[in-house]
C-alpha cells in the first residue's frame, strides 16, 4: 500500500465492475445492486453510458426486488398464523409463543 | 426501563476517554498501536495479580493485601512498557523533526545548486519549491502538462516524474517510521490501560444494569451502585491516562518525584475504593469525593508539569 | 511442553474464577423465590391460563390486601411497571378482571400466608358438564365456582409458598411509603404454545393433558366367568396453580379411603369370593373423564393388530404397553361403587352411644342400586359406635363422577349382570367442599375426625367383602391409615414414599394434577404421586413375592412387579393410558393430532423454566437525570477536546 495505486478507474474497469455486480444481483441479491449504485457515486461525473445503463437497471432491480421481498414479508408475518398448517410448513423456524 | 440506566452509566464512564481516543488517537496509526499495547500490558499485570490472588488462598479475603500487590504489578508493568517503548522509539526522530530536517535539506540543496550554477534559472528554483510543497502535501497535482512538448522534453518529464515518485515514497516511509511525540504516546498508552480497566472492572457490572433490578450497597443505601461505580470508573480511567503521562515523563527525564507521585496517588485512590465495602461504618461519598478531588488535582499537576517540561514544543 | 500445558490449565482456572465472580453480582442483585406458576393450557378454540412475555415481566411490587389498597391502585401513579401482590382474599375472578381491564399490570404474585375467608372455587359451576352424562343439566353442583381457571390472562401469575409470602408481604408494605430503593420482582413463565390446541400440537410446542390410570385386583388372574365389582375413584385434582393441586376433599381423601380398603382387604380370606373386585383410580378425570372413558373404550373396542414380538403382553399397533385389561370383560361388570368427595360430610345431629357425632354420607344411586345400598347400610349399622350413617340423595342426576363414562356405555349396550352404580359422597346436592378446585382444598379443608375415617374404611371394606362373597370380617390398620393420610394430604415426604420410591419428591406438597400424557404413546410422563399410588397399590395387592436381590423394578421379570427392599413383589396391578380419545399419534410427523374433537381437547404448553426473582428498584427520575448528565458529559468532552486541539495546534507542535 505504500506505492500509490492509480486512483482513477478507467472506463474498462468501471464497466467490468458494474457488469459483474449487475449479474450477481440476479441471484436474489438486491443489496448487491444497491452496492453497485453506491459504489459509483464518487465517480458520478465521469461515467460513460454503458456503465450508466448497468447502474440504472441495478437501481430498478433493487427497488423491484425489495418491494417484492418486503411485501411478501409483510403478508407472511401478518397471515402466518391464519394460514395454519401451510403457514408452518413454509416457515423454517417457528417462534415460540 | 433500565436501558436508561445502562446508557447513562455508559456515557458517564466512557465518554471522555472514548472521545479522546476517537478524536486524537485514532488519527494516528502508531498511537492506536500504542493504545493496544497499553491495554495488553495492563491486562497482563492484572492477570499476574489474579494468579497471585489465586495461589495464596489465606489472603483471598484480605483486600488490602491483594490491592497493594495489584498496584505494585501495574507499576512494574508500566516500567517494563516504558523500557520497551524507549527501546523502540527513543532513537527515532519525531514527525516534526523529520519535517524540519527535510525542509533544511531541501534548502541546503537549493543553496548548493545556486552556488554551482551561479546565475540560477527561475525554473529550477520553482521546481525545488514544488518539490518541497509536494513533500509536505504528499499530493502531486501534475496534471497541468504542457500540450506542446517535444519528444526530448517528454523524456525529461518522465525522468522527473520517476524522481519525484521516489522522493515521495521515501518521504512516506520516513513519515511512517517517525514516532508521535512522547506526551501523546504516553497518553495513548494510558488510554489503553484506562479503557481496559473500564471494561474489565466495570463492564461486567454495567452489563448487569440492563436487567430490571439495581443494586444498592449498604455503605450507600440510597445511591445506585451502578451510578456510583460508573463515576469512580470515570475518575479511574482519567487517572490511568494521567498516571501514564506523568510516569513516562518522569522516567524519560529522570524526574523521579513524578514517578513517586504516581505510585503514591495510585495506592491512595485504590485504597479509597475500599470505603465502598459493605461495612456500614464507611460511606461511599467519602470515596467518590476524595477520588474526584485527587483526579482533578492530578490532571492539573500533569498539565503543569507538561508545560514545564521539554516534551512539547512551542511554536514561536 | 508439560509446563506450558500446566500454565494454560492454570490460566483457565484463574479466568474461570474471574467469570464466576462476575455472576456473583447477579447473585447479589436478584433473589430467586420458591414459586408456583400459572401455566397455559390450550383448548380447541383458544387458550386458558397465563404466560409471561419472552424473558419475563418485571415491575415494582404493589400490595393489595384491603379494599382501600385495591381502590387506590387505580389512582396509583408510578413511572415503572407494576407487579401486583395479592392477598389471597383479594385474588378472585371479579376483582382481577376489573383490575386488569381498567389499568395495566405486568404480573401478579399471590400470597398464601393468609387463607381465604370466604368460600371460593375457580372451577365451573357444573364441572365438565359437556363430557358428562347430562350435558343439558341445569343443576349447579359447585355454586362457588366462577370459572377462573378457564380464563386466559396476558400476564404471568405466580403463587408463593408460605414463608416467602410473609416476606413479600413485608417488602411490598415497605414499598407503600413511595421511597427508593423500592422492591420489584421479575416473573418469568414464558409458555411456548399459543393460539389453540391444533396449532400448538402441530408445532410441537404442546402435549395432551393426560396421565396413567391405575387398576388393581387381589386375584393373580381375572377369572372371566366371575362377575366384576368395580370400586373406583377419580385420582386427579385441579387448582388454579396446578403445582398446588392437593385437592384433599376433591380426591385425596377418597384415595386414602380406597388405599386403606386395599390394606384392610389384604388380610381377608378371599377363597370364598365368588366375584372379582377391581379397584380403579382414573387419572385426568377433571379434564373430561379422560381416564375412565379411555378404559371403557379399550374394554369395548380395543383390537390389537400386531402383538409386540418381545413381550406377549403388549401391543405394538395400536401401541399399548400392558394388555392385561383384556381379561376384563365389559359384560361381566356386576356393580360399580365410586368414592367421590368424602372429606366434608355433614353432621346428622345424632350422637353415638359414646357421645361422638354421627356424619351423613350420601348415596347417589343409578340404575337401581338397591342391593348395593342395602349392603352398605347394613354394614354401617352392624358396627356399634359407628360414626357414619348413609342417606340417599334427593337428586335424580348423578353428581359429576367417573361412573358416568361406564353408565353411558352400559345404557347403550346391555350388561346382563349389571345391578347398578353407587356413588358415595359427602354432599346431597351442592358441594360441601367450599374450595373445589382451589389451592385451599388441602388438609385444612377436611371436616371429619380420624375415627370417622376409620369407620368409613371399616364399613366400606366390610361391604365390599360381603358383596364379593366373603363373610365381612375385616380389620382396619389404624397406623397405616394415619401414615397414608398425612402422606397424601399434608406432606408427601413420608416414610411410605421413601421406602417405595427410589426418587425423592421435589415438591413436598402432594399434587395430583394429572399433568401431560407424554411425547408419544410409548413415552409416558407420570408424576411421582401417580407412580407412588401405583407402587403402593401393587404392594397392598401382592399375591407372590420373590427374593431376588433386585435393585430396580426392571430387575423383576414381569411388567407389573415392583422391587421393594431387594424383594420382587408380584401383583395384578396395572397402569392404563389416560389420554383423551380426541388425540391420535401421527407416527410420520411424530406428533399428536386431533382426530375427534367431540372428546375433550386440552393440551398443555411446554416451557423451559419458570422463575420469580426479587430485586431493588431505583428511582426512575434519577436514572433519567443520570442519562442526561452522561449525554452532556459526552458533548462537553467532545467540545473540549475539539477546542483544545485547535488551540494547541496553533501554539504547540502536536505529533
Amino acid at each position: 500500500m505504500l506505492i500509490p495505486e492509480d486512483d482513477k478507474l478507467d472506463d474498462e474497469k468501471m464497466i467490468n465492475i458494474a457488469r459483474k455486480l449487475w449479474f450477481i444481483g440476479f441471484f436474489f441479491l438486491p443489496w448487491v445492486w444497491l452496492i453497485n449504485v453506491l459504489y459509483f457515486i464518487p465517480y458520478r461525473n465521469s461515467l460513460n453510458d454503458k456503465v450508466k445503463w448497468y447502474l440504472k437497471f441495478s437501481l430498478i432491480g433493487f427497488l423491484g426486488y425489495s418491494t417484492i421481498f418486503m411485501g411478501w414479508m409483510g403478508i407472511y408475518l401478518v397471515n402466518r398464523n391464519k394460514w395454519g398448517a401451510f403457514g408452518d410448513d413454509i416457515s423454517i423456524t417457528i417462534p415460540f409463543g | 426501563m433500565t436501558q436508561v440506566l445502562f446508557y447513562g452509566c455508559l456515557f458517564i464512564t466512557f465518554s471522555p476517554i472514548l472521545a479522546f481516543f476517537f478524536m486524537v488517537i485514532a488519527k494516528n496509526s502508531q498511537l492506536v498501536i500504542l493504545t493496544i499495547g497499553g491495554s495488553f500490558f495492563w491486562l497482563v499485570s492484572i492477570l499476574i495479580s489474579a494468579i497471585w490472588w489465586y495461589i495464596i488462598p489465606p489472603m483471598r479475603e484480605q483486600w488490602w493485601f491483594i490491592i497493594s500487590f495489584s498496584v505494585l504489578f501495574q507499576e512494574i508493568f508500566r516500567y517494563i512498557f516504558y523500557r520497551l517503548y524507549s527501546y523502540g522509539f527513543n532513537d527515532r526522530p519525531s514527525l516534526n523533526q523529520i519535517k524540519e530536517t527535510r525542509h533544511q535539506m531541501a534548502l541546503d540543496s537549493m543553496r548548493k545548486r545556486k552556488q554551482q550554477n551561479g546565475g540560477s534559472s527561475s525554473n529550477e528554483i520553482e521546481s525545488i519549491n514544488n518539490e518541497i510543497n509536494n513533500n509536505n502535501n504528499n499530493n502531486n497535482n501534475d496534471d497541468d502538462e504542457n500540450k506542446e512538448i517535444t519528444e526530448e522534453e517528454k523524456e525529461k518529464i518522465k525522468i522527473e516524474k520517476q524522481k519525484q515518485r521516489e522522493i515521495e515514497i521515501s518521504a512516506r516511509l520516513e513519515t511512517l517510521s517517525a514516532r508521535p511525540n512522547h506526551t501523546l504516546s504516553s497518553a495513548a498508552i494510558g488510554v489503553g490501560s484506562g479503557v481496559a480497566y473500564g471494561f474489565i472492572m466495570f463492564g461486567s457490572i454495567l452489563w448487569e444494569s440492563t436487567g430490571p433490578g439495581t443494586l444498592f450497597s449498604p455503605a450507600c443505601p440510597t445511591v445506585n451502585l451502578f451510578m456510583l461505580s460508573s463515576i469512580i470508573t470515570l475518575f479511574m480511567t482519567l487517572l490511568h491516562v494521567v498516571y501514564n503521562v506523568l510516569a513516562f515523563q518522569g522516567y524519560r527525564s529522570k524526574k523521579y518525584h513524578l514517578v513517586a507521585f504516581v505510585i503514591i496517588t495510585h495506592f491512595v485512590t485504590t485504597y479509597l475504593t475500599l470505603l465502598n465495602l459493605p461495612t456500614k461504618t464507611t460511606s461511599c461519598f467519602g470515596s467518590v469525593f476524595t477520588v474526584g478531588v485527587i483526579t482533578l488535582f492530578s490532571v492539573g499537576f500533569c498539565i503543569f508539569s507538561l508545560l514545564k517540561s521539554d516534551s512539547i514544543t512551542k511554536i514561536h | 511442553m508439560k509446563i506450558k500445558i500446566y500454565f494454560i490449565v492454570f490460566i483457565i482456572i484463574v479466568l474461570s474464577n474471574v467469570i464466576l465472580s462476575q455472576s456473583s453480582i447477579e447473585e447479589k442483585m436478584y433473589v430467586s423465590l420458591n414459586s408456583y406458576p400459572c401455566t397455559r393450557i390450550m383448548t380447541l378454540n383458544g387458550q386458558i391460563g397465563c404466560s409471561s412475555s419472552h424473558g419475563g415481566d418485571s415491575g415494582i411490587l404493589y400490595l393489595i390486601d384491603s379494599d382501600e389498597s385495591y381502590n387506590n391502585y387505580f389512582s396509583y401513579n408510578q413511572q415503572k411497571d407494576i407487579i401486583i401482590v395479592f392477598d389471597s382474599n383479594y385474588f378472585n375472578k371479579t376483582l382481577l378482571s376489573t383490575l386488569y381491564t381498567k389499568k395495566k399490570m405486568n404480573g401478579a404474585l399471590i400470597l398464601t400466608d393468609v387463607e381465604k375467608t370466604y368460600p371460593y372455587s375457580p372451577e365451573l359451576q357444573y364441572p365438565i358438564k359437556q363430557y358428562g352424562l347430562y350435558p343439558d343439566s341445569s343443576l349447579v353442583w359447585n355454586p362457588n365456582g366462577d370459572g377462573f381457571t378457564y380464563q386466559s390472562f396476558p400476564f404471568p401469575m405466580f403463587a408463593l409458598e408460605l414463608e416467602t409470602s410473609s416476606y413479600i408481604r413485608n417488602l411490598s408494605t415497605i414499598n407503600r411509603n413511595g421511597k427508593y430503593p423500592a422492591y420489584g420482582a421479575e416473573l418469568d413463565s414464558f409458555m411456548q404454545g399459543a393460539i389453540n390446541a391444533e396449532t400448538c400440537l402441530r408445532r410441537g410446542f404442546c402435549e395432551p393433558v393426560g396421565g396413567q390410570s391405575i387398576w388393581s385386583s387381589f386375584s393373580a388372574e381375572i377369572d372371566q366367568s366371575k362377575p366384576i365389582i368395580l370400586v373406583m375413584l377419580p385420582l386427579d385434582t385441579t387448582a388454579f396453580f396446578r403445582d398446588l393441586a392437593t385437592g384433599t376433599d376433591q380426591s385425596a381423601y377418597a384415595l386414602v379411603v380406597l388405599l386403606s380398603i386395599l390394606n384392610s382387604l389384604q388380610g381377608v380370606d378371599k377363597t370364598k369370593w365368588d366375584k372379582e373386585v377391581i379397584f380403579a383410580m382414573w387419572n385426568s378425570e377433571r379434564w373430561g373423564y379422560v381416564g375412565s372413558t379411555n378404559f371403557v373404550n379399550d374394554l369395548l373396542n380395543f383390537n390389537c393388530t400386531s402383538l409386540n414380538s418381545d413381550n406377549e403382553n403388549s401391543c405394538s399397533s395400536p401401541p399399548i404397553l400392558d394388555l392385561t385389561f383384556e381379561q376384563i370383560k365389559f359384560e361381566n361388570i356386576y356393580a360399580i361403587i365410586e368414592f367421590n368427595q368424602l372429606g366434608r360430610p355433614i353432621k346428622s345431629g345424632i350422637k353415638t352411644p359414646n357421645d361422638s357425632d354421627i356424619y351423613n354420607l350420601v348415596f347417589h344411586p343409578n340404575g337401581g342400586a338397591d342391593q348395593l345400598m342395602n349392603v352398605f347400610t347394613q354394614s354401617a349399622q352392624s358396627f356399634e359406635n359407628s360414626t357414619i350413617q348413609f342417606k340417599t340423595t334427593t337428586q335424580k342426576e348423578l353428581p359429576p363422577c367417573s361412573s358416568m363414562s361406564f353408565i353411558k356405555e352400559i345404557n347403550k349396550k346391555s350388561a346382563p349382570n349389571f345391578i347398578g352404580t353407587l356413588v358415595i359422597t359427602d354432599h346431597d346436592y351442592q358441594y360441601n367442599n367450599q374450595y373445589f378446585g382451589y389451592e385451599q382444598d388441602n388438609a385444612g379443608n377436611i371436616d371429619t375426625t380420624r375415627s370417622t375415617l376409620i369407620d368409613m374404611i371399616q364399613v366400606f371394606s366390610t361391604s365390599i367383602d360381603l358383596l364379593a362373597g366373603g363373610n365381612g370380617t375385616v380389620k382396619v390398620d389404624d397406623f397405616f391409615v394415619r401414615d397414608i393420610y398425612s402422606c397424601l394430604t399434608s406432606s408427601f415426604t413420608c416414610s411410605w414414599v421413601t421406602s417405595l420410591m427410589s426418587t425423592y419428591p421435589y415438591n413436598p406438597i402432594p399434587n395430583f394434577y394429572s399433568s401431560v400424557y407424554g411425547v408419544s404413546p410409548v413415552n409416558h410422563i407420570s408424576s411421582i404421586e401417580t407412580r407412588f399410588v401405583y407402587k403402593l397399590a401393587t404392594y397392598l395387592t401382592q399375591h407372590r413375592t420373590n427374593a431376588t436381590n433386585c435393585t430396580y423394578d426392571s430387575d423383576c421379570d414381569t411388567a407389573s412387579s415392583i422391587c421393594v427392599s431387594k424383594v420382587c413383589i408380584y401383583s395384578n396391578t396395572h397402569f392404563h393410558d389416560a389420554i383423551s380419545l380426541a388425540f391420535s399419534f401421527d407416527n410420520s410427523k411424530s406428533s399428536w393430532t386431533i382426530v375427534n374433537s367431540s372428546y375433550p381437547v386440552f393440551v398443555e404448553s411446554n416451557w423451559d423454566y419458570t422463575t420469580v426473582r426479587l430485586f431493588h428498584v431505583g428511582s426512575y427520575t434519577n436514572e433519567i437525570w443520570f442519562l442526561v448528565s452522561g449525554l452532556i458529559e459526552l458533548l462537553l468532552s467532545v467540545g473540549i477536546i475539539f477546542y483544545i486541539k485547535k488551540y494547541l495546534s496553533k501554539r504547540y507542535k502536536l505529533l
